[in-house]
């Protein structure tokens, strides 16, 4: 997912709002009203819905523990005693290990991305609303950034601390900062050229206070879609992080680790691998179809306006 | 062979980094580093008779190549005197030979070595000769000055070779001379029973005057370096001067490299090797199902170990150390992490030594009531528990399920004890071990001196600094060239380690190689420092 | 309908030749003319990629650990740890350091392995061509592929073909590379069938086209990856320029379709494609690591990923740069790519 994300490019060239000319403002709550009534996102909801229970509370159903040895010890094993999908590289059970692994990934995820995008939105309207050369150094330095790809970026950051929940959420998040900051500040500058901005500025607001209460409540659907597109984008990142080792606490289960854990068995005793596999592949399915669905309602919102 | 009559003092230094730590999947690439003196009795070796040399092979057909596969990565490295990683370990082994060398009973042999005779003629001085007529790769011819220049370098701190921190102890270069064109006198810095076993350590080879590792690559080894590169593969073709007649049989070596262990395995099934160095324990059975291929188990005696420094606290306390020891279910990490294939071990170390558990201690097994005793007794208890994290790098196969494993274990105190196991990177090495009062570790087979004069040069327990009896007996027996002395000595000195050592030591590790079976020349199960039964001597032993 | 929602470029193209009959509302960068902006561009790209080099440095010298003291591991002694920060030059200021690694740089000469002691180049330059060579593959697969699967969607507005692929794309587009390539192995290479290798081999003497078979699934694996990205962009692309006033121009004048395809549509499509091109290239080289280290290909990627592990700083700095120049000098080729194929913004320069 490194490069996907990597690929709002660096241009010289302005890039111009993702909501096209001045549109009103729409309410988070109603776009996601709106957006549910499409398929995708309902299909999107449902799954990823499924996949954060599994993640989630899946640990308190678990058979084993997440250490606990199964059977008679022996790692690998297909069908080892007692246990539904057999043992893994370490003689633990793997159907256990899956349902323990989710969690940490859709928890650095989520604070992942709530740091990329509270910092990458903040910049990105600060750009927007200050203009110049604020603008100018600002978006350049952001440029910069965007020439790595974001694992690239990931895995030398991560190289500097001890790999931590907390440094990776800290790297995953920096390395989404500038990506959205790019687009929550093309869909400021439509805002800031408004009446009511130039009206608040007018009347001597504060700055904090005008890109808070005047702009953010204008860019909050843009955001809504970022927010979600960047969560997809972390959970892969994440995980490939954890598949390269890369990854907190490698006694933890998690689901990227666990691959590369027990890929030397896969042909033996493939679960180790397919279980996360299809995890990772169906949580990021379902937030990218989530996250699809209200792009769209936001763009269909925006064209209506636009065309009309 | 010139020896010391009945009771001559033969040490073997075996610098056998035979990692056989694999088996959990965790990292592709296993840092072998560690070193040592492996003592063996020498009432043993005196009474042992030297191998004869290949006559397995003599009608083997002559040319062809043979494809080795094994786990390296860019960071690999051609030094005739050092590896990093066991990739490093078979392309040593083409191009370079040492005096002398181990025998199936890691008894050292002239067999094999450089040298012509070698006379210890005391526990301090010896003399080496060299045969006549050798040459290195280039041509040029082997004389003592090449042997003095090889312990100089084997000696630099400023190379920090492997040997450096095993070896010092008893060896300086200056010590080293030459006396005659092909005799060398070493001198040792203080008595040791293990001069020739240094000699035959398999780093501790010939290089040519002037020898470093940014080459020429110039060995007096079966074969010669062709090309390198590092993470993909090494050709070595065929030493035009090899002094032994006939050998090697193969024209050109392939040494190739695979990013993991799954990768060898599945270039070994599918025919893309004919041997493959190091699978994983758990792939045995998929491997010995495919009848064109053979798989060599051999219990190497390599080890891997949760290290407590006897002089930090509070590890000082023995109570705490033998409490942590019943805490661990050895049986189980013996099967989890090695499939079974090893043996457990019982906190002590030097399994290939004639003297390992001499006094016969029964083996020690969880004993979770008996630790929560000593525990109290120590001061901890569920309000006030025993807490430590518990670090083990990612580079070293097997270190982080040990710590996974242990942290599990002590789970079982309910309390008192409490251990976080921790992943790091490389950075532990520099950072976390020997530095920390607790730290997981691994070393290679050793005899038991020899163990401890290096586990001392890493600074592992520091026992010989915080118990002055246990170091006395150390000093004692290293000068002791008495066997039944000795071993009085050593019994003792077990007898310490067993019960205020500060080796948690699980199991010794079985290592196994898969080969095609047409491979000739591979002693199936014959006890071998290195794997492919010390790589067919540099491969000189093997043929189609 | 869709609206991509991180792609600059593209919107950058879709409203210049949307809003070509009116006033653009930006009209700073393309009023320059085209020298001009040429050579602004290429000094921007050149002091891009100066940051770049200097942030590249600082972070690789912030990675934790010392390097001497990893390379030595557990053998290290003081002396040792002296002598190698010497002969690595660690001993100098940082300044110095810099100043001499970028000099080399730009000399061509990029200094030795921390760990090989052999020449960065030398031992990078069969990977830089492995990996060039996988790039161009998946290249080859993915690009006309989404070209042809976006424009053809778009072209077919709604129609069964635009629903189905635009679901399949949208579900495949999330999949992390790793995730997908795990899957092409269980299915195409072990537990499903053995159709084909799971792990890439190479000879060093051998070039990466000696061993077809073996690239197969890597290329499949970076064209899944980044094929569903494109085609959704081609497809926007495709769908502004149809929306437009001169497409509908010449509908209402009566031209048919099939001319106001080729003669007017697509043509203003083509800088949207330099665009998606270079997105595609960019993308690619970071997937490259995590896609080369799953199949054992001797490319960059792996050779990335052992070299943090092992802080073989010149060989990370060096590759770093690498990636970064290739995103660098793609996009500066597709922005001016896209002036030109693009006869409004051509002609707007003057």
């Amino acid at each position: 997912m490194s490069g996907m994300s990597g690929m709002s490019g660096m241009s010289s060239v302005e890039a111009v709002s993702a909501a096209q000319p001045v549109q009103p403002v729409q309410q988070p709550a109603s776009v996601l009203r709106q957006a549910l009534r499409l398929r995708r996102t309902q299909f999107g909801l449902a799954i990823m819905a499924l996949l954060m229970l599994v993640a989630v509370f899946g640990r308190y159903f678990a058979p084993f523990g997440e250490v606990q040895v199964v059977g008679d010890g022996l790692p690998n094993e297909r069908h080892a005693a007692g246990t539904l999908f057999g043992s893994d590289y370490f003689g633990s059970d793997v159907w256990s290990r899956f349902l323990y692994g989710g969690r940490p990934i859709l928890i650095q995820a989520f604070f992942a991305t709530l740091l990329g995008v509270g910092l990458g939105s903040t910049l990105g309207m600060l750009a927007a609303y200050r203009r110049g050369r604020f603008d100018e150094i600002l978006m350049r330095s952001l440029d910069v950034l965007l020439s790595f790809p974001q694992l690239l970026l990931s895995l030398v950051v991560i190289a500097m601390f001890s790999p931590s929940a907390l440094v990776v959420i800290f790297t995953v998040g920096l390395t989404t900062m500038p990506r959205v900051a790019r687009v929550i500040r093309g869909a400021a500058l439509q805002v800031t050229e408004r009446d009511f901005v130039a009206a608040a500025d007018a009347l001597g607001e504060s700055r904090l206070r005008v890109l808070f209460s005047e702009i953010l409540p204008n860019v909050s659907a843009a955001l809504l879609v970022e927010a979600n597109l960047r969560l997809t984008y972390s959970i892969g990142l994440i995980a490939s992080l954890g598949f390269l080792g890369f990854t907190p606490d490698l006694s933890a289960a998690s689901w990227g680790v666990m691959i590369q854990q027990n890929r030397s068995a896969l042909t033996f005793q493939p679960w180790g691998v397919l279980l996360p596999v299809f995890a990772i592949a169906l949580l990021t399915i379902g937030t990218g179809f989530f996250a699809d669905g209200i792009g769209r309602t936001v763009a269909g919102i925006d064209r209506g306006k636009a065309d009309a | 062979m010139d020896r010391l009559p009945p009771q001559g003092n033969v040490t073997l230094m075996d610098n056998n980094d035979t990692e056989n730590t694999e088996n959990t999947g965790i990292t592709r690439r296993q840092l072998i580093k560690g070193v040592g003196l492996v003592t063996v009795s020498s009432g043993l070796i005196a009474g042992l008779p030297l191998t004869s040399v290949g006559a397995a092979t003599a009608k083997a057909k002559k040319g062809g190549t043979l494809r080795i596969g094994v786990v390296g990565s860019t960071n690999d490295i051609i030094d005739g005197q050092a590896i990093v990683a066991k990739a490093d370990q078979a392309r040593l082994m083409t191009g370079w030979e040492t005096l002398m060398t181990f025998d199936g009973n890691f008894a050292p042999q002239l067999a094999y070595g450089l040298a012509e005779s070698v006379t210890v003629l005391s526990t301090t001085k010896a003399v080496v000769k060299l045969r006549k007529g050798l040459k290195f790769s280039n041509g040029k011819a082997v004389t003592a000055d090449d042997v003095v220049y090889s312990w100089q370098r084997l000696l630099d701190p400023k190379l920090a070779l492997p040997t450096y921190k095993a070896a010092t102890e008893f060896y300086d270069p200056a010590m080293i001379k030459k006396i005659a064109p092909l005799t060398v006198e070493f001198t040792m810095k203080k008595p040791t029973i293990g001069f020739e076993a240094t000699l035959a350590a398999y780093v501790n080879s010939v290089v040519p005057v002037g020898y470093t590792r940014e080459g020429p690559q110039v060995g007096t080894g079966p074969y010669k370096l062709k090309s390198f590169t590092p993470g993909r593969e090494s050709t070595h073709v065929r030493n035009p001067y090899y002094w032994k007649k006939g050998k090697p049989v193969f024209d050109t070596v392939i040494i190739q490299d695979f990013g993991d262990k799954t990768a060898l395995v599945n270039a070994l099934l599918s025919g893309q090797i004919d041997a493959a160095v190091d699978v994983p324990l758990t792939s045995i059975p998929q491997i010995q199902s495919n009848p064109a291929l053979t798989i060599n188990e051999v219990n190497g005696g390599g080890w891997l170990c949760i290290t407590m420094q006897t002089d930090v606290k509070p590890f000082d306390d023995p109570r705490v150390r033998q409490a942590l020891r019943l805490i661990i279910d050895r049986q189980e990490i013996l099967t989890r992490a090695l499939g079974g294939h090893g043996e457990v071990a019982n906190d002590l170390f030097g399994r290939i030594d004639p003297l390992y558990n001499v006094n016969k201690f029964p083996q020690r097994t969880q004993d979770i009531a008996k630790a929560v005793v000593l525990l109290n007794a120590a001061g901890f208890t569920k309000e006030k528990p025993l807490e430590f994290d518990l670090a083990a790098p990612d580079d070293t196969g097997g270190l982080i399920p040990l710590a996974q494993a242990f942290a599990e274990h002590a789970k079982k105190t309910d309390g008192v004890v409490k251990v976080t196991a921790k992943a790091m990177d490389a950075t532990y090495w520099d950072t976390t071990y020997a530095k920390v009062g607790i730290f997981t570790s691994f070393w290679s087979p050793r005899s038991y001196l020899a163990q401890i004069g290096t586990a001392a040069g890493y600074g592992e327990t520091n026992l010989e600094k915080t118990n002055k009896a246990y170091n006395d007996l150390y000093v004692q027996a290293s000068g002791e060239p008495d066997l039944a002395k000795r071993t009085a000595l050593i019994k003792q000195m077990q007898k310490i380690e067993f019960e205020e050592g500060g080796f948690i030591i699980p199991c010794f590790n079985a290592f196994a190689d898969g080969y095609v079976t047409k491979l000739k020349g591979v002693v199936k199960g014959r006890a071998s420092s290195l794997n492919m039964d010390f790589y067919g001597r540099g491969f000189q032993e093997f043929s189609f | 309908m869709t609206e991509p929602v991180d792609c600059p470029h593209l919107r950058l193209l879709c409203s210049s030749v949307r809003s070509s009959g009116r006033l653009d509302r930006k009209p700073r960068l393309v009023r320059l003319p085209l020298v001009k902006f040429v050579a602004r561009r290429l000094l921007l790209g050149v002091a891009t990629l100066f940051v770049v080099s200097v942030l590249i440095f600082v972070l690789t010298k912030a990675m934790r650990g010392d390097t001497a003291s990893i390379v030595l591991g557990r053998e290290a002694t003081p002396e040792a740890l002296k002598e190698l920060r010497s002969q690595f030059g660690l001993d100098r200021p940082i300044v110095t350091q810099y100043t001499s690694w970028i000099s080399g740089v730009v000399t061509g000469d990029l200094g030795k392995s921390f760990t090989t002691r052999a020449s960065v180049w030398s031992s990078l330059s069969s990977r830089v061509s492995s990996s060039l060579f996988l790039l161009l593959c998946a290249g080859i697969v993915s690009i006309p592929l989404s070209l042809a699967c976006g424009s053809y969607a778009a072209l077919h507005r709604d129609k069964r073909f635009d629903t189905w692929s635009s679901f399949v794309l949208l579900a495949v587009a999330a999949l992390p590379e790793f995730v997908v390539g795990a899957f092409l192995v269980i299915v195409f290479a072990t537990t499903v069938t053995k159709l084909l290798p799971a792990t890439f081999y190479l000879s060093p003497d051998e070039p990466p086209w000696a061993n077809m078979k073996g690239i197969v699934l890597p290329v499949v694996t970076l064209a899944i990856s980044v094929l569903p990205y494109v085609a959704r962009v081609t497809r926007a692309a495709v769908v502004e320029v149809l929306e437009s006033d001169y497409v509908e121009m010449a509908r209402l004048k009566g031209m048919p379709e099939r001319t106001v395809l080729w003669r007017h549509a697509l043509p203003n499509a083509v800088g949207p494609i330099f665009q998606v091109i270079a997105l595609n290239l960019a993308y690619l080289a970071g997937g490259v690591i995590v896609v080369e280290w799953l199949f054992n290909y001797p490319g960059i990627g792996s050779a990335l990923n052992d070299a943090v592990r092992a802080r073989d700083l010149p060989v990370v700095q060096f590759l770093a740069l690498s990636i970064a120049a290739v995103y660098v000098v793609t996009n500066l080729l597709a922005d001016i790519g896209t002036v030109l194929a693009t006869p409004r913004l051509r002609t707007r320069l003057t």
